[in-house]
């Protein structure tokens, strides 16, 4: 084991929102997703739920946004999530993170994060990442 | 209806060019401003990018979605998401082949919903000489009809 393990201080946390219907357009077209829960109230009613509501994979861009502005863009070795709330029209979304663990082997520092994607206070998406630095 | 007899299916590989103006436009749609990603000329996929494969290149006919069964009039949620980067982050320019399985369905019990049932589908991205570069893991989660919840 060698090298200084130094991560940079974590950025403040993100702020998106709040959620319009354009935005969930966007990112569905980007995504090639058409699912019609997210864009169409009345399958969405059928479905059984009150409305639309925002693709799971836009908070899971969010927090992967927020991480890589933090830690660079090409330093990726493992982000999952897990979707713990549905996120509906009007949501703001706030991600922040924290370094769960660093690991130094042979001068590459290895962090371990823990992610979060809140709803006022409360966690929808909830992630995890590994990211390997120089 | 899901299958349970759908586990150990494996659909055909298909191949999944990374562009560049794919990222670009996947990264806005998440509100990012990232130079990273905005201007780079190869730029690296941002974290859920390897997703779109899925959706925009897996040809329709004989997916893993489709073998699987979920029911056309009720749609199943999206319950958890991962990705592995084994090697270097893939980036624009670069020529992916993918090809998926069916890892698991499994019935398990929902304070929402009653019984659902999760499905674990695994893809491997691989490159031109033939490594794997990326495993991504999707769990969906088929929920009864309205009228059948809990």
């Amino acid at each position: 084991v060698s090298g200084s393990g130094e991560v940079p201080e974590p950025p403040r946390p993100s702020r998106f929102g709040p959620i319009t219907l354009t935005d969930v357009v966007r990112y569905q077209g980007a995504s090639g997703d058409l699912t019609a829960v997210h864009h169409d109230d009345a399958i969405a009613r059928g479905n059984g739920y009150p409305g639309v509501f925002v693709p799971g994979l836009l908070s899971a861009g969010l927090l992967g946004d927020w991480l890589t502005g933090w830690l660079g863009v090409g330093t990726l070795r493992r982000f999952g999530v897990r979707f713990r709330e549905q996120v509906w029209l009007g949501d703001v979304l706030e991600c922040n993170g924290a370094v769960a663990q660093v690991v130094v082997v042979d001068g590459t520092t290895r962090i371990e994060v823990d992610l979060s994607c809140l709803r006022s206070g409360t966690v929808v998406t909830k992630g995890w990442a590994t990211v390997v630095l120089p | 209806v899901v299958d349970p007899a759908a586990v150990g299916y494996r659909g055909s590989a298909y191949a999944f060019p990374i562009e560049r103006g794919k990222i670009r436009e996947l990264a806005l749609a998440a509100g990012s401003t990232n130079p990273g990603y905005l201007e780079a000329d190869r730029p690296p996929v941002t974290p859920t990018f390897l997703k779109l494969a899925q959706f925009l290149w897996e040809p329709p006919s004989g997916s893993v979605i489709d073998r699987v069964g979920f029911d056309p009039l009720n749609t199943p949620l999206h319950a958890a998401q991962e990705f592995e980067f084994h090697h270097d982050l893939p980036r624009a320019g670069d020529e992916l082949s993918v090809r998926s399985h069916v890892e698991s369905i499994r019935d398990r019990p929902s304070r929402r919903f009653g019984t659902v049932t999760s499905v674990v589908i695994t893809s491997e991205f691989t490159d031109r000489t033939g490594s794997v570069v990326a495993t991504a893991r999707t769990t969906s989660v088929a929920v009864p009809s309205p009228g059948d919840r809990r």
